[in-house]
């Protein structure tokens, strides 16, 4: 049985959430422009 | 403002589902706890395939009924499913590493899943160099259904061929607190998964409204008619 | 027109990975590994041949001394002996699963420059007292 490896556990974890984030937070940031663009074709 | 409720409800059932998997699960008599990134690994690439299959609904729905709609469900889930196949495939070495003892192999599991990776990432780049958005919509539809052939060969790759990857497990090959571990965290990546989709779908819909607007000459300044 | 030609080489450049899928690049990965059997079936040519060599590690076969690890690669009827000088992955044990990269050598023993491990999808909690059964004869499909 394999002891520990921990540290690979939490990097799988952790890129899950970063990789989810950055996705989410680029949604955002696409909106954002958006919005922009909306106002200014007014 | 409906929405952010539900992400919030999401990202805490996510959070739940990751405790379940790290926390309450039991370890596995060979890997001890390294097997804990099953549950972000196969969530991950059970909706790669799923968003993916559904990019090929929304492909030939748009061929066969020219509707936009289609082609904005075919783009949203080829982008978040290629995202999350980006995510399975580091998920996967990080797994390898401990247990098999080596980070990458060309074994056919993993070669497929490499070669869905660069095609689905070449549909969107294809995307991005036309400009005319029927025409866009149609080049890419054909070829999104075209693709869409390696997607059943990544999930058979294990079982025709002879391959490191283990064959998929099923609820009689696993420990009944772990399938329940593996179905919360499947179902919480889901749950992101079609929020992201909607979210990206309503994106291109405002995106081409915008463009359309734009296209159309400017208004004549009043009194400007002669 | 520039755009035109863009667009023609991402075509061509997606139909041309789909065809490498289906026909050219998997051919070699389809045979991810060989048995034993198929190994010393090949004889004298297969001596000196990189290539990837998959079975269980025979009972009984495993001796792991400073410098070196020695064990022997089993399938249903045939049994290679192998040889490494690399540190094996710590699930490396007698009885489970293996795929090992090298070439057979001329005293018929196999040189592996790298071992691994291929583990089964059964997973359950750790049973005390209880050394883990698990079935690797799927390993061996054809």
């Amino acid at each position: 049985m394999i002891h520990g490896g921990w540290e690979f556990v939490w990097g799988a974890y952790g890129l899950t959430w970063f990789v989810l984030t950055s996705y989410g937070f680029s949604l955002w940031q696409r909106h954002r422009r958006l919005s922009k663009r909306e106002k200014n074709s007014r | 403002m409906k929405s952010k409720v539900i992400l919030i409800f999401l990202i805490l059932f996510f959070a739940f589902a990751q405790y379940w998997g790290l926390v309450r699960a039991p370890a596995d008599r060979m890997m001890g706890d390294v097997y804990r990134i099953l549950f972000v690994h196969v969530p991950a690439a059970w909706n790669a395939l799923l968003l993916l299959t559904v990019s090929f609904v929304g492909c030939l729905l748009y061929l066969l009924r020219r509707k936009e709609f289609w082609d904005r469900l075919a783009h949203s889930s080829m982008e978040i499913g290629l995202v999350l196949t980006g995510l399975v495939l580091p998920l996967g070495s990080l797994w390898a590493k401990p247990t098999w003892g080596v980070w990458w192999t060309w074994d056919p599991r993993l070669t497929t899943t490499m070669i869905l990776f660069i095609l689905y990432a070449g549909v969107l780049i294809l995307r991005q160099l036309i400009d005319d958005p029927v025409r866009r919509a149609k080049i890419s539809s054909a070829v999104g259904l075209l693709i869409y052939l390696n997607v059943p060969i990544v999930y058979l790759s294990v079982r025709w061929w002879r391959s490191l990857h283990q064959l998929q497990s099923s609820p009689s090959t696993m420990d009944p607190q772990m399938v329940l571990a593996l179905r919360l965290n499947a179902f919480a990546l889901l749950g992101l998964a079609v929020f992201f989709l909607v979210q990206r779908m309503r994106l291109l819909k405002r995106e081409a409204l915008i463009e359309e607007k734009e296209s159309l000459p400017p208004p004549l300044p009043r009194g400007a008619q002669s | 027109m520039k755009k035109k030609i863009l667009i023609l080489l991402g075509v061509v450049l997606i139909a041309g990975g789909l065809a490498y899928t289906l026909w050219g690049g998997l051919e070699q990965n389809l045979v991810y590994f060989v048995t034993p059997t198929e190994l010393i079936q090949k004889g004298d040519a297969a001596i000196g041949n990189p290539v990837r060599l998959g079975g269980v590690v025979a009972e009984g076969s495993l001796h792991v001394t400073e410098s070196e690890v020695n064990f022997q690669i089993a399938d249903d009827h045939h049994r290679v002996s192998v040889v490494s000088h690399v540190t094996p992955p710590q699930m490396f044990q007698e009885g489970i699963g293996a795929v090992v990269e090298g070439a057979l050598q001329k005293d018929k023993k196999f040189l592996a420059e790298r071992l691994m491990v291929k583990h089964g999808n059964e997973y359950r909690p750790p049973e005390e007292g209880k050394m883990p059964q698990q079935i690797y004869q799927q390993l061996l499909k054809k």
